[in-house]
């Protein structure tokens, strides 16, 4: 998939690079679907072998300025769950961002293999 | 917990708090009862990071929302560039990073506050009493004269007014010498006689020390010569106190129960010499005062002529005094002179310790820079990698070199702002445990200059070992520096083994501290272990001067019979006795009166005049051996027999015994002794006291009975079985009732009296003690430092180790070793440092050598217990580093 974006726009979202690790965890948990609070919080671990473990006060923080940068917005849970939760989703700009920022990391690396930091090339 | 958790919530911005508190809430339940049902709840752990992380949402939020409100204002960011915008671009990042790693701000930070607390605080002290200028004109040029034993070289205690008046006359280098004495005024309040301290000073005493009455005038020659009206000069703070500061005082007349007298003067709130004077009067030359020319409990004063040098100033006196001996031989024969700066005067005692506490304050600050060092050395090794990588990315060395010194600036500055909540702290802690008597503890306050000069040192420290390593990446290297970090080593200047020797070198400084704080801690428990010689617990010491306002002896003598009566009727009192100069007396509370006599020994060659031994005396009633309990190891205690009727007695001291009898008993010889010198049997020998506190040494004593040598100086000491402090009342108004138109001078617990030295001692060693602790702290944190670097650095080495099957016990040896070796090192060195500089605290030591077993192995344990709790820390965490995790580092 090719996104076209203006750019007015790609500005912006290098504005927002680089992500710290927590938002970019979180971007990157709810890529695939949407989350409640602690929902995220477990799936960061999960995806991380237990190595990030956030802590609400690190999550809700981060939470609050995707939000404010609109890169996840609030959203109805699924059908089994409990309505007394919120559920956020990604944006497509904050979509955007992920991948931007994805991208951003895959060069670094790929400059570190050049320059056999890492392994393979 | 959670309650706890809900409280914290607070720290946030509301419209935060509104949005998601509750949501954070539920979110820390679920995840607490996830944690506990995974049956290893590890609470501490869980609820710290929990809370720890609201602090940082609070901050950071903030922080989000006003870089938002500043987007919006359509302010663009120059990220990278020079001036402010990149300044405060690197100041945001500094602190950023900071905060990321509470751990090496922290350590940092509390290093530099610990340091420059400390050492600001203690400094201020020490400024405070030692190194202000006195408020005095030209206070240099003030100096106290004192006789001096030619034979022995030993200082005597002060000048008299014949001495001082011969050598007003003959000296050309001084410009006024006077003597001042004690002396009391009685007023008559509520019918009974209370003494005002008082200080009769002759002329030229105000000449010599510069000063001049605030309000009013000096005094006049003729009133010096005591020729016209008895006049007065107030000190300020009894101006103050009693007379409610109305500078219309000058002339007026004040009844004194031996007269009255017109205030001439009102003397300035600086001048306390000595501190506890309420008045100063002339003192009129008395036709005595030839006849006692060797007396010396006169402060003699002197001012040095203009550019004459004390040095200069000495030789004059040695000269006057050689004449004088040779003038007159009896009196002066092997006395002269000793001119003391009045500087080292006043503050003479307390010049070493608080000189040996100023080097230790310097320890300490070296210690917390060397930790610093190695921490921001540590870092910048560590991030070696990341500078090469910003520099190859474009990054120049100059930004870089901004960046980290914004850093060690940052953390400078925030170790100061902790350093001074330290320096306040300690500096109100140090006034309040401050003995009172010490000169001017009352005007220790921070010391702006030192809290300057502190904060500077370690900012440059911080700032030097900060940029060091960056510097270091001049751009040839880098491609090293990378290729070299990606193996996990450092070299240069920030590297293990250049670490290693700024450790050793702390623990070094920490053993210095620490041997000095032992000895003198040892020295100090070894001197309370000695005998006093008496004993002070329960006793109570009532001083009255009964020279004035009794027509005879025998009025006299009833006086006292009568008040030891009424005395020993009080309740709680159990023996009460006499004498003449109680032991422990300082200036402050009782008047010490210290009288030396020469003494022949009947049946010997008498050596020539002058030349004869010396011996303090004093006059005692029969009971006061047994009042303080001092034992009568021969012959026989005085008794009612001893009257002015019976045979002239006399009872030594064992030193007095020792030194001039030998083996020989002398109870049976005769001493010719007296002001009048006539033969007295000697008819016992009691023990030996400490005359003055735990750290005198006992000398020759000859004890009178008070019916065979009368005297005024009276002390009437009390034997309790009661806290001997409530007994002052009664104790005054048992003497009133003997005679009401007796003043009383001053009252004491003999407890209290040693409690005065106790206290500075005690406050002293404290200072001292908590230095030392605190260089051992620092440099276990150094250690610790170290140690957490060089693990960290060797994780995969650990991973390795691990993988091929050592156990975890060998890779906690290895850490452990590594820590306590370097202790070790640092231990072997601090001990040869310390050695040669304790001669410079020989003279603060009593019966201990420099190589005390005790506080040598106290301290080896010490260190090396610090040192392997700050090894164990980083040791436990290699030990449960993964090794899957620590290889895939590599």
């Amino acid at each position: 998939m090719v996104m076209h974006v203006t750019e007015e726009a790609s500005a912006v979202i290098e504005d927002l690079l680089p992500l710290t690790h927590v938002v970019y965890y979180v971007l990157l948990s709810l890529s695939d679907e949407a989350r409640h609070g602690y929902g995220i919080i477990k799936d960061v671990a999960d995806r991380t072998g237990g190595g990030l473990e956030l802590e609400a006060g690190t999550l809700y923080a981060a939470i609050k300025r995707l939000r404010g940068d609109d890169l996840i917005d609030e959203t109805v849970g699924p059908p089994e769950a409990d309505a007394r939760r919120r559920y956020y989703r990604l944006t497509p700009k904050g979509g955007r961002v992920l991948r931007a920022e994805s991208e951003r990391l895959e060069l670094m690396v790929r400059l570190a293999r050049d320059a056999r930091v890492l392994p393979g090339a | 917990m959670l309650a706890l958790y809900r409280r914290m919530l607070a720290l946030l911005p509301r419209e935060v708090r509104a949005e998601y508190g509750r949501e954070m809430e539920e979110v820390v339940r679920d995840h607490w009862e996830e944690e506990r049902s995974r049956g290893r709840p590890r609470a501490v752990r869980f609820w710290g990071r929990q809370f720890w992380a609201v602090i940082r949402a609070a901050v950071t939020t903030r922080m989000d929302d006003r870089r938002r409100r500043r987007r919006v204002q359509g302010e663009t960011r120059t990220d990278g560039g020079g001036g402010m915008d990149g300044l405060t671009h690197d100041l945001r990042q500094t602190l950023r990073g900071l905060w990321k790693r509470p751990g090496f701000a922290a350590i940092t930070v509390l290093t530099l506050g610990l340091g420059i607390g400390a050492s600001t605080a203690i400094f201020s002290a020490v400024h405070a009493v030692l190194f202000r200028d006195l408020p005095y004109d030209g206070p240099e040029q003030i100096v106290v004269i004192f006789h001096e034993n030619t034979l022995t070289g030993e200082r005597g205690f002060g000048l008299s007014p014949a001495n001082a008046r011969d050598i007003d006359e003959n000296a050309e280098l001084l410009s006024a010498v006077a003597v001042a004495e004690p002396w009391s005024l009685d007023l008559q309040i509520d019918g009974r006689a209370q003494a005002i301290r008082a200080w009769a000073v002759s002329d030229g005493f105000f000449e010599a020390l510069g000063v001049e009455p605030i309000h009013g005038r000096g005094f006049s020659e003729a009133e010096y010569a005591g020729t016209e009206n008895a006049v007065v000069m107030v000190g300020h703070r009894s101006w103050l106190n009693r007379f409610g500061g109305d500078p219309g005082l000058v002339g007026e007349t004040l009844v004194f129960q031996d007269g009255s007298v017109t205030v001439a003067g009102i003397l300035g709130p600086d001048f306390k010499l000595p501190d506890e004077a309420e008045l100063w009067v002339p003192r009129v030359p008395r036709e005595s005062d030839g006849v006692e020319r060797p007396a010396d409990y006169m402060l003699g004063v002197a001012r040095l002529a203009p550019g004459v040098s004390v040095e200069q100033a000495q030789t004059e006196l040695s000269r006057i005094g050689a004449s004088l001996a040779e003038r007159y031989p009896e009196d002066m024969g092997n006395t002269s002179f000793r001119a003391v700066p009045l500087r080292e005067h006043l503050f003479g005692d307390v010049r070493t310790p608080l000189m040996v506490l100023l080097a230790a304050v310097g320890l300490v600050l070296l210690i917390a820079c060397g930790n610093v060092a190695g921490l921001m050395l540590a870092r910048g090794a560590r991030r070696q990698r990341e500078y090469a990588l910003k520099g190859a990315l474009g990054a120049s060395t100059t930004r870089l070199v901004r960046q980290i010194t914004i850093e060690s600036l940052v953390l400078a500055a925030l170790g100061c702002v902790l350093g001074i909540g330290i320096t306040y702290l300690g500096v109100n802690i140090i006034g309040h445990l401050g003995p009172d008597h010490l000169p001017r503890i009352d005007e220790v306050a921070i010391d702006g200059s030192v809290l300057l000069f502190a904060g500077v040192v370690s900012a440059i420290s911080a700032l030097l070992s900060g940029i060091t390593p960056s510097i270091k990446l001049s751009r040839p290297e880098l491609a090293m520096a990378l290729g070299d970090g990606s193996r996990g080593s450092t070299r240069g200047p920030g590297s293990l083994r250049g670490r290693n020797r700024l450790v050793v070198v702390e623990v070094a400084a920490a053993v210095v501290l620490l041997v000095g704080a032992g000895l003198l801690t040892r020295s100090f428990t070894t001197l309370l272990d000695e005998e006093l010689g008496f004993d002070p617990v329960g006793r109570l010491a009532v001083q009255v001067f009964a020279y004035d306002g009794y027509e005879s002896a025998e009025a006299r003598a009833a006086f006292v019979r009568q008040a030891i009566e009424n005395l020993e009727s009080l309740p709680g009192v159990s023996g009460v006795a006499l004498t003449s100069s109680v032991p422990s007396a300082t200036d402050g509370r009782l008047a010490s009166i210290d009288i030396d006599l020469r003494f022949t020994i009947g049946d010997r060659v008498a050596p020539p005049p002058g030349q004869e031994p010396i011996a303090a005396i004093s006059q005692v009633s029969p009971g006061l051996f047994d009042v303080l309990e001092m034992p009568v190891v021969e012959g026989r205690a005085f008794d009612d027999g001893d009257g002015p009727d019976g045979a002239l007695v006399v009872i030594v001291n064992e030193t007095l015994a020792r030194r001039y009898f030998g083996d020989a008993s002398p109870v049976g010889e005769t001493l010719v002794i007296g002001f009048r010198p006539m033969p007295r049997e000697v008819v016992g020998v009691v023990a030996d006291v400490r005359p003055q506190g735990y750290e005198s040494e006992a000398r020759p004593e000859v004890y009178f009975p008070m019916n065979q040598f009368g005297t005024g100086s009276l002390t009437f000491v009390l034997a309790s079985d009661v806290d001997a402090a409530t007994l002052v009342a009664p104790a005054m108004d048992a003497i009133w009732d003997a005679n009401p138109a007796q003043s009383i001078w001053g009252t004491a617990t003999l407890e209290s009296l040693l409690d005065d030295w106790l206290t500075e001692r005690t406050f002293n060693l404290l200072l001292m003690a908590s230095l030392a602790v605190i260089a051992l702290v620092l440099a276990g944190i150094g250690i610790y430092g170290l140690i957490s670097f060089s693990v960290e650095e060797r994780v995969a080495e650990m991973g390795i180790r691990r993988a091929l099957g050592g156990g975890a016990a060998s890779i906690l040896r290895m850490v452990l070793v590594e820590g306590t070796r370097l202790a070790a090192f640092g231990l072997a060195l601090g001990l040869v440092l310390a050695y040669p500089l304790t001669r410079f605290i020989q003279g603060m030591l009593h019966g201990v050598q420099a190589t005390d077993p005790v506080v040598l192995l106290g301290l080896v344990l010490a260190v090396m217990a610090v040192a392997g709790l700050a090894a164990l820390v980083p040791a436990l965490r290699a030990v449960r580093a993964d090794p899957m995790t620590a290889l895939r580092t590599e």
